[in-house]
């Protein structure tokens, strides 16, 4: 049994699908492709039951089994999915910062933020707070620059990329703790070791978030270049 | 059997109510037994399989696989067919075991149908 030669949609058919998902406010191209390969198989196999009918109206035959909602429900439910996996994985990610070997980098920054208090003198410890949230606030920045490094070549926009790396800032909750602890440590002129443990504590656990943050967006980009290499070329 | 064949009927009377549930099961179903699969290939599948009965929209599917991606019950790979990229779903290793469980649940939950839909009482 031969098969007959069958309909194929040509490259700049392929490019109209693209330009049609972008007209019906599908902007990523990691959602494109998928809708694309969808659409291009429907209206090949609508063509070759009925060779009279043409591109445009077999398009419009298939687009309408989307439904009344057409795209949107597709590309809302994938934003969700994604945020909800980047989230898992930024949580599983920070916390292996509290196990075995990573632990001991944890240990090592939260002594040295503790031990500062016994080397700054005791005049200058209210303000040591403050110069440590500030401190954190560049480094943060310093983070966020180096995460997005790897995504300037990035020409496409991809879902996967653009939801996948949603960051919080916490220098702003930072600098909020800074400036309300600052008036109480005027009240009370010097803070003791329960409350600068705690500000040290609070300051280890947004350096680890913000690591947790380079590391996924590593893998972020890791994932889009393996699987969108043309978003990047 | 039976019911089975039943549920799959009304499906093709538009009543997707009944089988928004089984939906996940089938589709895991159809990845276990086929390997790899991409979306449109499921759709047809399902439509060939069930005569026409039953019809999987894309606005049920693509958020499904999405969602299961998600959860790691599949994973995917894209690759380029002729002058397009295709994306295939596959199960994780947690998804083959996910299959079982969803398929016996199917199975327990068609058996209970059966018990109420021949039941002197319903």
């Amino acid at each position: 049994m031969h098969k007959m030669a069958s309909y194929e949609l040509t490259d700049e058919q392929i490019n109209e699908l693209f330009s049609f998902c972008k007209k019906h406010y599908v902007h990523h191209y990691d959602v494109q492709v998928e809708l694309v390969d969808h659409l291009a198989n429907a209206i090949e196999e609508k063509i070759n039951a009925n060779p009279n009918l043409s591109f445009e109206k077999a398009l419009d035959e298939v687009y309408k089994t989307f439904g009344y909602k057409g795209f949107a429900g597709i590309v809302e439910a994938k934003t969700i999915a994604i945020e909800k996996q980047y989230r898992k994985l930024r949580y599983k990610l920070f916390f292996t910062y509290f196990t075995w070997p990573k632990a001991m980098f944890t240990l090592f920054i939260f002594a040295c933020l503790l031990s500062l208090k016994s080397i700054v003198p005791i005049d200058y410890q209210n303000i040591l707070v403050s110069t440590l949230f500030l401190s954190f606030l560049l480094f943060e920045l310093f983070f966020v620059w180096k995460a997005s490094r790897p995504f300037k070549k990035q020409h496409q926009k991809l879902l996967l990329t653009e939801v996948g790396k949603q960051k919080f800032f916490f220098s702003f909750l930072g600098i909020q703790i800074m400036i309300h602890s600052n008036r109480f440590f005027e009240k009370i002129e010097q803070i003791n070791w329960y409350q600068y443990s705690l500000c040290c504590l609070l300051i280890v656990v947004m350096i680890l978030f913000s690591l947790a943050y380079v590391e996924l967006c590593k893998q972020l980009h890791a994932k889009a270049i393996k699987e969108y290499p043309i978003a990047f070329a | 059997m039976m019911m089975h064949k039943k549920v799959m009927y009304n499906c093709g009377m538009k009543k997707s109510g009944l089988y928004k549930g089984c939906l996940e099961p089938i589709i895991l179903q159809l990845l276990k037994n086929n390997g790899r699969m991409y979306g449109y290939q499921i759709t047809q599948l399902v439509k060939e399989t069930t005569k026409g009965e039953l019809n999987i929209t894309e606005g049920a599917l693509y958020p499904l696989l999405h969602k299961l991606e998600e959860q790691g019950i599949v994973a995917t790979e894209i690759e380029q067919v002729g002058n397009r990229m295709r994306k295939y779903y596959s199960l994780t290793k947690q998804g083959k075991k996910e299959t079982n469980l969803a398929i016996e649940e199917m199975k327990t939950f068609i058996e209970s149908l059966q018990i109420l839909v021949h039941s002197k009482y319903a």
